[in-house]
């Protein structure tokens, strides 16, 4: 999946720029696609984009799915800039709720992953600064923490409990309505 | 996830070709827990308290002294935690916080309104009006409201700082308003209508502001519960047959009329755009009327309640009743066979809080419960 740029794209958005995956395989998108990413978008506005963007932190398998849904999110978001003033406001508004429901089911068939793969996607989205995507992911595994007790959430998540006996019943001590 | 206490720049340095950038933490790093935590859902508090036990840097990241103003920031909207009635407080929550009404030395008590995270109790024999705070459970008693003519009251009370979102100010300075009417049985010619305000740091009720309602009609709350937008204060009259409207920089008194909707069945709603609105039930149907000033009332959106919420269409004991409305949560309560739903009118998402069937008006409390309130409440104080 190399190559992102379409021909009927603008000229303006046809600039590419090519991301390196850990891996190093290769990525060229667009540089809006690109620059939901903040990192990448100091980084073209400091000029350091020649040559590629290594990203030494993103394998190229969870490169590829950030790329997928900064495609997708970029898309929307050029697609509402542009329809402001060709449409009626009623119509306009259609074409908005179209768009977020459309952007909505995508958000949802992006999350079916593993766990592991989750988690990079997180990794990936807080390295690459992409807010959208961060809140996303995060909201997930926050979502997966509801209704569970710490034992649970333990497992889920292979996490040891480092608390001192101790800690753990001071802790219980002061808020037993939560496990009650 | 969790153990590892390296957090990283996200902003990258401008690489030259040959520079590889920090690898990849085996973990996740404190800063991406944070901003799971942070998302944990506001309307089951318990889930914040389990997470801190579940290993120590989610503990110490729950115990940091900004998280609870970053979360609530995150998530701007205080839920529903539960509400009260028939003196007793209704959780909402799967696991609940220990929000139990205080005791009173009193033969009984209502709960007026609530606004702002604090609860307006008014209290029989003796008659007075009580400020409680859930969260810290501190009473404040407030003096003798002006003796004028009454029969028929309703109070709401309001934070009184300036420039406040309102997320944690319950601690703060406050505002009550007390308003009455003395209808044709008390006063034989004609009704008079009084309002006062109370504030905490003048420690003063206010002197009355009147207005005359002509003949009262017969209801069954004739002074209803509040709406604040701004610096306005609106009650529902008459069970909805008319709205009086309170300046509280001005103090003056207007009445509005209502939208066309069954009397007994409303309530007063801010809508998206901070403007007036009344919910009402019609049939099957939960129906928004938005005030448009010279333009009048105007129908607003349509919420079908039948395809929300299981219920026998067409049999005569299917019962559909506005029982409430949170401003802080923009949620509307509606009673049914059922038991009590609550409708966010930001999502149009109906969800069941409570399986009782209440058919009386009920006084939503919305609040966040972070660590900070967790804590310190060793010994929940006496159920009643």
């Amino acid at each position: 999946m190399a190559s992102a740029g379409s021909g009927d794209e603008k000229a303006a958005a046809a600039a590419m720029i090519t991301l390196i995956s850990s891996d190093n395989e290769k990525f060229e998108v667009t540089e809006a696609t690109a620059t939901l990413s903040q990192t990448i978008r100091h980084m073209i506005e400091d000029g350091c984009t020649d040559g590629g963007v290594p990203l030494p932190n993103v394998t190229s398998k969870i490169l590829a799915r950030v790329i997928e849904y900064c495609k997708k999110h970029a898309t929307a978001a050029a697609g509402e800039e542009g329809s402001s003033s060709s449409f009626s406001d009623a119509a306009f508004l259609e074409v908005d709720r179209a768009f977020l429901e459309e952007l909505e089911e995508f958000d949802d068939a992006f999350l079916e992953v593993d766990r592991a793969t989750l988690f990079d996607l997180i990794l990936a989205a807080n390295y690459l600064d992409i807010k959208g995507l961060l809140n996303l992911t995060c909201q997930k595994v926050a979502d997966s923490v509801k209704g569970k007790t710490p034992e649970q959430i333990r497992e889920m998540y292979n996490i040891v409990n480092d608390l001192t006996p101790e800690e753990e019943a001071e802790i219980r001590r002061e808020t037993q309505w939560a496990f009650e | 996830m969790g153990n590892s206490i390296s957090s990283y720049s996200s902003y990258l340095a401008c690489p030259n070709k040959e520079m590889a950038l920090p690898s990849t933490p085996p973990a996740l790093s404190d800063v991406v827990v944070d901003e799971i935590l942070r998302r944990l859902p506001p309307e089951e508090p318990a889930c914040l308290v389990r997470s801190s036990l579940v290993c120590k840097p989610w503990h110490l990241l729950l115990s940091e002294p900004t998280f609870p103003r970053r979360y609530r920031e995150l998530h701007c909207t205080p839920p529903v935690l539960g509400f009260l009635y028939n003196k007793c407080f209704v959780p909402t929550t799967t696991f609940d916080p220990p929000l139990f009404p205080p005791a009173f030395d009193c033969f009984s008590w209502v709960a007026l309104d609530c606004r702002h995270g604090r609860v307006l109790l008014h209290t029989m024999n003796p008659t007075c009006l009580v400020i409680w705070d859930p969260i810290t459970n501190e009473k404040h008693f407030l003096p003798q409201v002006p003796d004028e003519p009454c029969n028929h009251l309703t109070a709401a009370v309001l934070c009184a700082a300036n420039d406040c979102n309102h997320m944690n100010c319950h601690g703060g300075p406050f505002l009550v308003v007390f308003g009455c009417t003395a209808d044709e049985d008390v006063m034989g010619d004609a009704s008079v209508t009084w309002m006062s305000v109370y504030s905490s740091e003048t420690e003063e009720w206010s002197v009355p502001t009147w207005i005359h309602l002509g003949p009262i009609s017969r209801s069954q709350d004739v002074m209803g519960p509040s709406l604040l937008i701004g610096n306005m204060l609106y009650f529902l009259l008459e069970d909805g047959r008319r709205i009086l409207k309170y300046d509280l920089g001005g103090h003056h008194l207007l009445v509005m009329n209502t939208p066309p909707l069954p009397v007994g069945n409303m309530a007063l709603v801010k809508a998206e755009d901070g403007g007036l609105e009344v919910a009402g039930v019609e049939g099957y149907n939960l129906r928004l009327w938005s005030w448009r000033g010279a333009a009048g009332w105007v129908q607003g959106k349509v919420i079908e309640l039948d395809m929300m919420i299981s219920m026998d269409i067409g049999d005569p004991s299917t019962k559909l009743l506005v029982v409430g409305f949170s401003d802080g949560a923009n949620t509307i309560f509606v009673s049914a066979n059922d038991g009590i739903f609550s409708v966010e009118l930001r999502s149009d998402s109906v969800r069941k809080i409570c399986d009782r069937k209440i058919f009386d008006a009920i006084i939503p409390y919305a609040s966040f419960y972070t660590p900070d309130y967790a804590r310190g409440r060793l010994q929940p104080p006496v159920r009643m």
